[in-house]
């Protein structure tokens, strides 16, 4: 299929992480921004009992023609992952030439956590799981790993964490800063927007800076699609 | 693009139109019903169904839509019927297994029908998500004879919406609609239309004739129902939410894709051009549409989410000349919800996929009690005691079947703790343990405390009172509503005239666990219905009762 010439068809995001984490409020942005560019777009809000500890996952697709809220096996064109464990499990949703963006520190499933404080060192532990997580994320060869907690400790507010990443995958989502921004500025009380927009700029710069490791997908508004640049 | 324009032609507003909006199936079917004109909506809160009436509660203006939480599913049911009954627009959302408790209700209303438009919308989940079991609410449409809707995204949630109660009016038949988990969830452009008012009076007829159904009276009805199947049927098939999409090659119409539902938007998404697609927007659908449909075709797949409902029928319809590939085919997953990947194998045989390195097993992430529950301690102290019977219940609570602890016998349905335990008890099981949340014990719980009270049985009832629905999202419960007029009830003097021998309020924090086993263990040693009370309110849906969120994630 020649997709030089042609319009982009589709883009498929899945988002990964936490109960509590604000997974819900990015796929909204991503979504919002995206629907001042392509006529479908979905979004899915699945949520089940996120409340305690479990994990969550989001999607949001956009596409020039009808599609659903669903991403089957081997069609995310990005996994934004909050958490690089469930950064991890969202692997097999990824296309081939996908690009994963991930937070790279892990929350240790609770119950795990438990039988480490009976039988040996849970700081160890999870240290080691958490090695063995980046290792298979590090398989991929388009992944930008990075702390967005410490990021988010230098504009003062954990809170931000959430637009930390997304800034961070925003030279992937094939979407102009601008919509992003437009579209925090619907979402979001009026007085979260400028720290947020700001933690959305230094999730950019810094995996900007890491260009080196990850390809960004060009942006696109109406020019065509080339794929894998 | 051609196909493209003939797919869009009914629904699917693109995302650009001016005034359109991403919104959740449920979301959809709210804003649906209150563009309808209702007068009054109630449920009782059970995913993937619960958004419908919470946002309902958030928009809806009191004056004019009363809005309600139920006791329970036939509760809910029987109020939006009554008001129905009256002349005005009704809605009563539910999940699947909700509708069994309503059924009775649901099913007896059939016949005789309603003079307001009434719609029962029923969350199905395929793939038991949040749920016991993946019942499909076709069946309870084969055996009621209602009008059953069942849309394909957000858009056709909020026409369906409108048009349930233009048709429900004008069969005198309420009308089922159809969500499943990923229509419920699903959140797609929305263009919403111009307001109708609905009815505005009132008027409580007084029409045994049509009302009272004694069996002479039934028989009638029934046959009255029969005959507006056909009409029914012929008003679904020539309405816009039908779509035949001809094969993009007009030599070769040996392929079809009949669909319903979530169905149609993946053979929408999927499917080559040269497969002829039918979408079959509910039931009853004409049978010699069905027909028609499968004769023209080599073959045939049945895209469907729940059981092999239309594939069914289309076997019983194929002869030699069509193969009817799906479910029963062994082609797509016997139950559940529909695969991508087996529909592409479909279209495309086995190649379609890559070739992609072993994915990693790591470790799962159980749902677990909030940190700092009282029920930890509770389920702790449970586990120290020793040849105890523990049949539990549906809520929270049912998180300490779950490790760490592992205390529960068995869960079947709401309120079946108590049932169970009564069958226990006249066995003579001497130490028999119940465990129910507050919530499901005004839904199914009190009926099954009287027949314990009824034969004196020997059981403890451990009532968690947590004063919330928690587990679906912190929905109120009648000693703890917010509604100052309807919170006249008081949990233990109910229990105390329910007649149990005994009932025992006890604050987990301060007895701890040790303080609680006593108790249990004590209880176990009196005979008759002892309730041990748990008073502790949720944490997670009462405002700072938990420490911030502290933030324990592992970074280099
Ligand atoms: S949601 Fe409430 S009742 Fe359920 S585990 Fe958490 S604190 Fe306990």
């Amino acid at each position: 299929m020649n997709l030089r010439n042609g319009p982009m068809p589709g883009f498929s995001v899945l988002l990964a992480g936490l109960g509590g984490q604000g997974i819900m409020l990015l796929a909204k942005v991503i979504a919002s921004a995206a629907a001042r560019h392509f006529p479908y777009v979905c979004r899915s809000e699945f949520r089940g009992l996120s409340q305690r500890g479990g994990a969550v996952q989001a999607c949001v697709r956009y596409s020039r023609k009808p599609i659903t809220a669903i991403i089957g096996v081997g069609e995310a064109d990005l996994v934004l992952g909050l958490d690089a464990l469930e950064s991890a499990r969202a692997l097999p949703a990824l296309k081939p030439n996908g690009r994963v963006v991930s937070h790279d520190g892990i929350l240790p499933p609770h119950h795990l956590w438990r039988t480490w404080q009976d039988t040996s060192d849970p700081e160890y532990e999870s240290t080691k799981l958490r090695e063995q997580t980046l290792a298979h994320l590090n398989r991929i060869s388009q992944v930008c790993l990075l702390d967005a907690g410490s990021l988010a400790q230098r504009l003062g507010n954990h809170r931000v964490f959430n637009f930390i990443m997304l800034g961070a995958a925003s030279h992937h989502l094939r979407l102009p800063a601008e919509s992003l921004h437009g579209a925090m500025g619907d979402l979001l009380s009026s007085t979260l927007v400028a720290l947020n927009i700001q933690a959305l700029k230094l999730g950019r710069r810094t995996s900007h800076e890491r260009r080196a490791s990850i390809t960004p997908f060009p942006v696109h508004e109406h020019t065509p699609w080339v794929r894998g640049a | 693009m051609k196909m493209a324009s003939v797919l869009e032609r009914n629904h699917s507003a693109p995302a650009t139109a001016a005034g359109s909006e991403i919104l959740s199936g449920d979301h959809a079917v709210a804003w649906g019903a209150l563009d309808a004109g209702i007068a009054f909506a109630s449920s009782y809160p059970g995913t993937p169904a619960t958004d419908i009436v919470e946002i309902l509660h958030r928009v809806a203006d009191p004056a004019r839509v009363k809005v309600r939480w139920s006791i329970n599913e036939k509760v809910a049911y029987e109020s939006a019927l009554a008001v129905a009954i009256g002349g005005l627009r009704a809605l009563a959302a539910m999940k699947q297994v909700g509708l069994n408790v309503a059924s009775d209700a649901f099913l007896n209303s059939c016949p005789a029908g309603i003079n307001g438009g009434l719609v029962l919308v029923v969350g199905d989940e395929p793939e038991c998500h949040s749920s016991q079991n993946k019942q499909d609410t076709r069946w309870y449409r084969e055996m009621s004879g209602a009008l059953l809707l069942e849309p394909a995204d957000s858009q056709e949630a909020y026409d369906m919406a409108r048009a349930a109660f233009d048709w429900s009016e004008r069969f005198l038949i309420p009308v089922i609609l159809r969500l499943t988990t990923r229509t419920a969830y699903g959140c797609s452009p929305v263009l919403r239309r111009k307001p109708v008012k609905g009815p505005s009076v009132f008027a409580w007829p007084k029409n045994p004739e049509r009302f009272f159904i004694v069996p002479s009276v039934s028989r009638k009805l029934f046959k009255s129902l029969l005959e507006r199947q056909r009409e029914m049927s012929q008003v679904l098939e020539a309405s816009a939410f039908t779509l035949r999409k001809p094969s993009a090659h007009s030599a070769r119409r040996t392929s079809g894709i009949l669909c319903t539902g979530l169905g149609y938007a993946l053979a929408r998404e999927l499917a080559p051009p040269h497969w002829s697609i039918l979408k079959v927007p509910g039931e009853p659908f004409p049978e010699a549409a069905l027909a028609k449909f499968v004769r023209d075709h080599a073959e045939i797949l049945v895209l469907e989410e729940g059981d092999a409902f239309l594939e069914r029928k289309a076997r019983l319809i194929a002869s030699d000349t069509c193969r009817v590939r799906g479910r029963i085919s062994g082609e797509l997953t016997h139950f559940g919800e529909l695969h991508k990947e087996e529909i592409r194998h479909v279209f495309h045989g086995a190649a379609s996929d890559p070739t992609q390195p072993p994915w990693p097993t790591l470790p799962p992430r159980l749902p677990e009690i909030c940190k700092p529950c009282g029920y930890h301690k509770v389920f702790e102290a449970i586990k120290q005691i020793k040849d105890v019977a523990t049949p539990s219940d549906i809520g929270c609570n049912s998180l300490g079947g779950l490790p760490p602890y592992s205390v529960m016998d068995g869960v079947w349905a709401m309120g079946s703790s108590i049932g169970v335990a009564c069958g226990l008890a006249a066995m003579g099981h001497k130490r028999v343990l119940a465990i129910i949340g507050d919530s499901t014990f005004y839904h199914a719980g009190i009926p099954p405390l009287l027949e314990a009270v009824q034969n004196a049985y020997c059981m403890t009832v451990l009532l968690l009172d947590n004063g919330t629905a928690a587990m679906t999202g912190g929905q109120p419960v009648p000693h703890k509503s917010n509604d100052p007029q309807t919170s006249k009830v008081d949990l233990v003097r109910l229990i105390h005239a329910l007649g149990a021998d005994s009932c025992l309020p006890f604050d987990p924090h301060v007895l701890g666990v040790s303080g609680i086993r006593q108790l249990i263990e004590a209880s176990f040693e009196r005979s008759g219905v002892k309730v041990l009370l748990y008073r502790s309110q949720c944490g997670l849906y009462s405002p700072g009762y938990f420490p911030a969120r502290t933030e324990t994630s592992v970074s280099a």
